[in-house]
């Protein structure tokens, strides 16, 4: 599904990420974890086209993102505010972003019923603007628009953190249903090892924009990390 | 404690991005600042002159005592749309052990700094100190002086205590505007002038120099009455108050959304107009001075001989939305930039929702302006030819001039003397904008009579429009190539 050769990124003459080789296959729930500044965000902007490789490429279903623009169709992402219209309601929002994928208001108004528990009533019920809406709700409507246009491909940035736990615990029983029906390729990155090894099948650690660890998931995956995250800390 | 928030105070101007990224931005503003400055005191140092020479035998300071008011009212009317409330990063302070009545206190002499409060300095101060002892006993002439200031005083804290209740919506502008139509006509018929107001204070002050403490106390009322509410309102809640109330105007247009991606798109940016303060302030404030610039000029029959004249005012009348607007075209979405080139929009539709959101205003803008018919029917044809100019060659050279702008923009502050988000690219986009067609028109004239050269004019306007989808294709292509630049450049807070 995913593709990455030689994929390169340089800051002011320092390397950010440097990724000779991965590959993404279809349905599959994809892992990355790393301390800050590991290069997490830097991969998902390059997957989604929004920075410049200084080498290298990210291919989608074969085609070079930068290339073409059809990945747009399949692919739903949630990074940060940015992907977020904050002087809309929450409403206007699905419904503008259900109208770019295609999605009348009945389909949209119909997705949002499922997440009625994610939402807590506290999105729809007040008449908001998203900028008004706390962190931890924008992140919920930024999560679920992504979600909307069930789309082949879905990138989330952090998606557990600002949450409260209970909305944690929801987003992540979504993503595990997700996982398990292997129609989406899910690729989310979280600092929570405990979350994202529930929720993904694959692991890969990222230090300092190297791939240091790509694990399968099993029973001792949790241990594993936690091991290295430990003496990564005591290193540093 | 005050050395704390001056030093603050200090590296939050210095270190803001607006000081470091804007150089030459910068050194442009400060020179148009030192101009306005010197003419200013000029006219402070020759105002005894121009006085003596206007009076007829009057006075000089009887002239000024009556005129004073109208000068309080312009400068209380700028204060209004320019002056901004004197800001504190204040929500991280809260939390500190610093005394709240300090905070507010320094709150309130930061609004001292503000560019109107210098005013009387450079205009009044010179007649002060020059004319009026030759007159009046020194006392008089000081409190005068006095007199003036405080009175600017008592502007300057009326203004940010109105300001803090509220916030300048359309309907308060049209309150203004009618307010100032009766006062004209009151004047205009003789009935009641304001002019006595001043000449029969400043006339008692000049016998009594006491009269100077009315003014000091009004001055010294509302610096307490600000005082004390914003110590009082120091809290996180009432710093951030937003207006609760949501914006309903923009979902009467909501047919559009029926038309597809594109309806989408063009709905969801007029909301974008309708719902941030920099936008509003750009309706509201901005466009209809572009619309009235027809009154400075058409009215003089000296302008009527000048045809480039006409070209000029031609182009800013009804390209006022196009050029305030379209400037921005990209840079008004910086904040949800990466949404933009995430989501399911095909780059030339992108653009040429972007094309319908400048042209379509345009049109509805020449149409109010139809009445300047009454001026000649050679004003109509102009704008007319102008119009067709804006819309079929400068709407689509704003798509692509748009690729050179990549600053984020801010929508939540307003738009007078707001310089945040602005480059030089946008004083250079003049050039192409107003000049070049200008040009064209001097240059044809040297060949063609200027009804001729004007309809090759609208020859071009009708190229561009015939050709806009090819036009926004190229815009759409260029942009492809600098979209990384602009994302990153929008990305940066």
């Amino acid at each position: 599904m995913i593709n990455v050769t030689e994929l390169k990124k340089n800051y002011s003459g320092r390397t950010v990420l440097n990724i000779p080789s991965i590959h993404i296959g279809k349905g599959e729930s994809f892992g990355l974890v790393g301390n800050n500044g590991a290069g997490k965000t830097t991969f998902f902007r390059l997957i989604l086209d929004l920075i410049l490789a200084d080498k290298g490429k990210v291919q989608s279903k074969g085609k070079d993102v930068a290339k073409s623009e059809g990945w747009k169709h399949y692919t739903g992402s949630y990074l940060d505010e940015g992907f977020l219209i904050d002087y809309l309601t929450p409403e206007e929002y699905f419904h503008f972003v259900g109208k770019l994928n295609g999605l009348s208001r009945g389909d949209v108004e119909h997705f949002l019923e499922g997440f009625k528990d994610f939402f807590h009533n506290e999105i729809f019920s007040k008449k908001k603007y998203i900028r008004e809406l706390s962190k931890g709700n924008q992140k919920k409507v930024g999560i679920a628009a992504a979600l909307m246009t069930e789309p082949e491909i879905l990138i989330l940035d952090e998606p557990f953190s600002n949450l409260d736990p209970s909305s944690q615990f929801q987003l992540k029983q979504i993503l595990k249903n997700i996982q398990q029906n292997k129609q989406m390729t899910m690729l989310i990155s979280s600092h929570d090892l405990n979350h994202v090894t529930e929720v993904c099948e694959r692991i890969v650690v990222l230090h300092e924009g190297e791939i240091v660890h790509d694990l399968q998931t099993n029973e001792n995956t949790l241990k594993e990390l936690e091991a290295y995250f430990a003496v990564k800390g005591e290193k540093e | 404690m005050t050395n704390i928030f001056l030093y603050l105070q200090q590296k939050r101007t210095f270190r803001s991005s607006f000081w470091q990224k804007n150089l030459i931005l910068n050194i442009v503003i400060g020179i148009f600042l030192l101009l306005m400055l010197t003419e200013i005191l000029f006219i402070g140092l020759f105002l005894e002159q121009i006085l003596i020479k206007t009076g007829n035998g009057v006075s000089p300071e009887l002239i000024l005592n009556k005129s004073l008011i109208y000068y309080f009212l312009i400068v209380f009317v700028m204060r209004f749309f320019i002056q901004d409330l004197p800001t504190m990063e204040v929500s991280p302070l809260l939390h500190l052990p610093l005394n709240k009545s300090r905070i507010s206190l320094f709150l309130n002499y930061r609004s001292l700094l503000s560019f109107f409060n210098f005013l009387p300095f450079l205009l009044f101060l010179p007649f002060s100190i020059h004319y009026l002892p030759l007159h009046y006993p020194v006392m008089t002439t000081v409190s005068w002086f006095l007199a003036v200031f405080f009175i600017e005083m008592s502007s300057n804290f009326l203004l940010i205590r109105i300001k803090r209740k509220s916030t300048i919506t359309p309907s308060v502008i049209f309150i203004l505007i009618g307010i100032a139509a009766v006062l004209f006509l009151l004047e205009k018929y003789n009935l009641f002038s304001l002019s006595t107001i001043t000449s029969w204070y400043f006339g008692h002050l000049l016998q009594q120099p006491l009269w100077v403490l009315l003014p000091v106390g009004t001055a010294c009322f509302f610096f307490w009455e600000n005082f004390s509410y914003t110590k009082k309102h120091l809290f996180l809640e009432d710093l951030t108050k937003k207006s609760k109330k949501a914006e309903n105007l923009s979902s009467r247009f909501s047919s559009l959304e029926n038309r597809g991606k594109i309806g989408a798109l063009i709905l969801d940016e007029v909301k974008l107009l309708l719902r941030n303060k920099r936008s509003k302030q750009m309706l509201t404030l901005a466009l209809p001075i572009f619309l009235l610039y027809g009154l400075f000029f058409y009215p003089d029959p000296k302008n009527m001989g000048h045809p480039i004249l006409l070209d000029f005012v031609g182009i800013f009348i009804t390209g006022g939305f196009l050029i305030t607007y379209g400037q921005y075209i990209l840079a008004w979405e910086s904040r949800h930039f990466d949404f933009i080139l995430t989501s399911n929009i095909k780059t030339e539709e992108f653009f040429r929702a972007k094309y319908f959101l400048m042209t379509i205003p345009t049109l509805i803008l020449f149409l109010v302006t139809i009445p300047y018919v009454y001026f000649g029917t050679r004003i109509l044809f102009i704008n007319f030819i102008f119009l067709i100019y804006n819309v079929g060659i400068n709407a689509p050279l704003l798509l692509f001039m748009a690729s050179f702008n990549r600053k984020r923009m801010e929508l939540d502050r307003g738009q007078m003397m707001n310089y945040q988000g602005v480059g030089i690219n946008n004083f250079l986009n003049v050039i192409p904008l107003l000049l070049v067609p200008v040009l064209i028109d001097l240059l044809l004239n040297l060949f063609f009579s200027p009804t001729v050269s004007l309809w090759i004019i609208f020859g071009f306007g009708i190229l561009g429009i015939i050709f806009h989808r090819e036009l926004i294709k190229m815009a759409a292509a260029f942009f492809k190539k600098n979209r990384y630049k602009i994302a990153s450049g929008y990305r940066n807070t």
